[in-house]
């Protein structure tokens, strides 16, 4: 597969993740509906850090850079949980 | 690229330059930048569940859909254009650099009229605002952040045009060449992240309560 | 021993970066990140002074537990310009812009900076955040306390609080572009044959300091973005009325502001390493424990912001976390004040003024620590949190441990970077006299805070004015203290003896060049070191004798 084939190829995955995402927002999943269409975005990104942007081709200092951003952010989020999910708010 | 050069590549930090590097930790820097924003959505969201599923219904899903494909075929094109460059194909590289831009220009056209849609609707949070009765305060903060997220995403596309100006004229002027593809690259790294940015507004502002 | 002064002409006859152009336009247009080094200490140590004036006047109200010589709302306005100036314009750029910018290519045996251009960039983009700050003055300051807690800053105040917060916002941009630089440069930049583990712990420190700039910084900045869109639109998610949390600003200002107190004590470590172990004649003890700590310290020092929010309404569980966290933290900090004492154990030490320094920082930075121990401690926090324990508490880490640092670097390579000798008796002499000044300034201020005066409190209960009355008596002296080194390092850079290539007799690449250093830093390419940190304090001894 030529290079150009294969960004084509990352290009209509996107789109038909897409597709999914907004036809799933459609379905009545409750709760999930947020963790499907979230989870749908991730391989969206993904796919473009690795193909668009390629990571598939970089060295490790270059992906863990990538990564960290991430990480942080779950680190930021995680621990804000640990206050905002255990509060005992007052009913008004 | 060749089956060669690709081995290369791979794994081959040796083969980053220091600019990549150096963008590639800007680019962690503006994760975190709208990583923030995110979070703040995101805690906001959880402690006002209903209201942000009913404010995020009034978007306008047909124009943010529009704008996906607008943004993420111009992901494509960015990419194409430096594999181009990188490869010798000079005026390839040219038109799909225009082509992105015209595609950039159209998303932010399209987010212009949304916003002007969302100003008649009464929207803005600010001044008369279209939602009362219990759910208004966290409708108000859904919506403060879906015009402070999509406004910080819009600059930088905004300056993303600008930085892809200035490759277009210098691809144009022999400026950057296969030999000489850095800068273009770099941009179409910047330009990827601003793709990413909007991956993760449409569900969340977008998609949060369709049924 | 070397004999530190050098033979023949006070100015070297080749050039070096100093003669490599005297217009100001060579300096404002330089990329050089030896002269980009002396731009930032130039600029910072104006806005030090512009601190320590704010200091100097709430010092000198509080003599008094009633007004004396300014109103509440002064009195509210000069504590946060001494915070907002003293964090942001000072401490952080203090040793990471300062000394990191002039050592770190050096010290990895390099030409430059990665990006020098971007360097040069971001101290323009430094005094325009500084241009803000001052206009914030101008129009009269900001009252809100450097911290910008909501709703007082989104609501309340009635101060230029987007002046402020503007100011705050650029500068921070400058902190980004410098540690991305600084990563860039270590990752790629470095000698052959210099790996990792031979690298100086200052390196280390910046290594480590930069990438909480790189991840930090932008999180403050959007934080005051959407504090400035509250203010000015009245809208948004900090308001307890509108439905919003204002804990939620403290979450999101605390998890860049922890961090941001690592960015001004990793690097004093950092220069503590390099200090002790020239003056006590010895390598480091446990090297490899020494940067694997600095790693430590920075990466758990983005999991304790928490700990700032303990009273403040955050849940019991997530204080609980955030209590176990910080004393987690304090491990790695505690291993490398152990190690500088194992140093410091059977080395060869003589006390020249760096050395001083460096002492006082590990003395200071322990009582520091150990007191923050008491207020992670939740149930000691809870009645020592707000007082005046906590002023002491950072007080002796910042002052007690960044700044003396920060001198104990600025007089150990002022040979290198100048290319003359202070006075050493003066500067031992300060050295003293900050010592003094600092200990009767902040250790009342323990007392003060176990016995309950709140902080940030323009009036006192009566009893309390002993205690202030001390505290102010020692900021006299240690404001003379800070004086001192302006004035004969001014005269030594102006008329001070010629200093030698290595007066110290230190290791380290930036001893193998020229004082001052030649443009591109190495005549020849420097020897590459097998150990960090080659000394040997048997030798040192018998040649002393």
């Amino acid at each position: 597969m030529t290079s150009t084939l294969r960004l084509i190829g990352v290009w209509l995955a996107v789109m038909a993740l897409l597709g999914l995402s907004l036809g799933t927002a459609y379905l009545p999943m409750g709760r999930y509906n947020s963790i499907v269409c979230v989870t749908l975005a991730f391989i969206q990104a993904l796919l473009v850090w690795t193909f668009f942007m390629r990571l598939r081709w970089s060295g490790l200092l270059v992906r863990l850079i990538a990564m960290v951003g991430l990480l942080w952010l779950l680190l930021l989020l995680g621990l804000s949980l640990t206050d905002y999910l255990t509060r005992h708010t007052i009913a008004s | 690229m060749s089956a060669g050069a690709e081995a290369m590549r791979r794994g081959a930090s040796a083969n980053d330059s220091d600019s990549e590097v150096g963008l590639w930790l800007f680019l962690a820097s503006e994760v975190m930048f709208f990583g923030l924003l995110f979070y703040g959505y995101a805690i906001t969201r959880i402690t006002h569940p209903l209201a942000f599923a009913e404010a995020s219904a009034h978007t306008d899903v047909l124009l943010g859909t529009i704008n996906c494909v607008l943004i993420f075929t111009s992901s494509l094109t960015v990419a194409l254009a430096a594999r181009c460059l990188r490869t010798g194909a000079r005026r390839a590289s040219l038109r799909l650099l225009a082509a992105t831009w015209t595609l950039g220009f159209l998303f932010l056209a399209v987010k212009c009229y949304e916003y002007d849609v969302d100003v008649a609707n009464h929207l803005v949070p600010w001044g008369r605002f279209a939602f009362h009765g219990g759910l208004a305060a966290g409708e108000r903060m859904f919506f403060f952040m879906y015009f402070v997220m999509t406004g910080a995403h819009a600059v930088h596309l905004i300056v993303g045009l600008g930085i892809l100006a200035a490759m277009v004229v210098g691809v144009a002027r022999g400026r950057y060449t296969e030999h000489n593809s850095e800068a273009v690259e770099l941009a179409a790294l910047y330009w990827a992240l601003v793709d990413t940015v909007w991956i993760f507004l449409y569900p969340v502002l977008y998609l949060v309560h369709r049924p | 021993m070397n004999t530190a002064v050098a033979e023949g002409p006070a100015t070297p006859a080749e050039g070096n970066y100093l003669t490599n152009g005297y217009s100001l336009w060579s300096w404002l247009t330089t990329t050089d990140h030896k002269r980009i080094a002396i731009l930032y200490g130039l600029t910072i140590t104006v806005f030090f002074f512009m601190g320590g004036a704010a200091a100097t006047l709430m010092r000198i109200e509080l003599i008094s537990p009633t007004p004396l010589i300014m109103s509440a709302e002064t009195y509210n306005k000069l504590f946060t310009a001494h915070g907002v100036i003293m964090v942001w314009f000072f401490l952080i750029p203090s040793i990471p812009a300062t000394l990191g910018n002039f050592l770190l290519p050096m010290m990895v045996g390099a030409k430059d900076v990665a990006l020098p251009r971007v360097n040069l960039l971001s101290w323009y983009v430094f005094v325009l955040g500084g241009c803000f700050v001052v206009a914030t003055l101008i129009a009269g300051g900001i009252d809100t306390g450097w911290t910008l807690y909501t709703p007082y800053s989104t609501r309340f105040s009635h101060t230029t609080v987007v002046c402020g917060v503007a100011g705050v916002f650029v500068t921070g941009f400058s902190s980004i572009m410098t540690g991305l630089n600084f990563i860039v440069t270590v990752h790629r930049l470095r000698a052959p044959g210099l790996t990792w583990f031979r690298l100086p712990l200052f390196v280390w420190a910046i290594y480590a300091t930069s990438i909480i700039l790189v991840l930090a910084t932008p999180v403050l900045a959007m934080t005051l973005v959407l504090l400035a869109m509250q203010r000015v639109f009245g809208i948004g998610i900090f308001d307890a009325t509108l439905g919003g949390d204002p804990l939620l600003f403290q979450h999101m200002f605390w998890f860049y502001s922890h961090p941001a107190v690592y960015i001004m004590v990793l690097p004093a470590m950092g220069v503590a390493s390099e200090v002790i172990t020239c003056f006590a004649r010895k390598p480091v003890f446990g090297y490899r424990t020494m940067a694997y700590a600095i790693a430590a310290i920075a990466a758990f020092g983005f999991m304790v912001w928490g700990h700032h929010m303990f009273v403040a309404g955050q849940s019991l569980y997530a204080s609980l976390v955030f209590s176990f966290l910080s004393y987690v933290v304090a491990i790695p900090s505690a291993i490398k004040v152990f190690n500088w004492t194992a140093t410091l154990y059977k080395g060869s030490i003589t006390f020249e003024a760096p050395m001083l320094y460096a002492l006082g920082f590990v003395g200071l930075f322990l009582v520091g620590g150990l007191t923050g121990l008491y207020l992670a401690s939740l149930g000691m926090d809870a009645d020592l949190s707000r007082t005046y324990f906590v002023v002491a508490h950072f007080h002796y880490i910042m002052v007690g441990g960044s700044v003396m640092a920060y001198f104990a670097g600025i007089h150990f390579w002022w040979p290198k970077i100048t290319g003359r000798l202070y006075s050493e008796a003066w500067a031992r002499l300060a050295a003293i006299v900050i010592f003094v000044g600092f200990n009767l300034t902040f250790f009342p201020q323990f007392i003060l805070g176990i016995d309950g005066m709140p902080r940030r409190y323009f009036e006192y209960a009566p009893h309390f004015q002993f205690l202030n009355i001390l505290s102010s008596a020692g900021a006299s002296i240690l404001a003379a203290g800070y004086v001192l080194p302006f004035v004969y390092l001014t005269w030594s850079a102006l008329h001070g003896a010629a200093a030698a290539d290595n007066p110290w007799g230190a290791k380290g690449l930036e001893w193998q060049t020229r004082s001052p250093p030649p443009v591109e830093n190495f005549d020849a390419p420097p020897r590459i070191p097998v150990r960090p940190y080659d000394y040997d304090p048997e030798a040192a001894e018998r040649e002393r004798r």
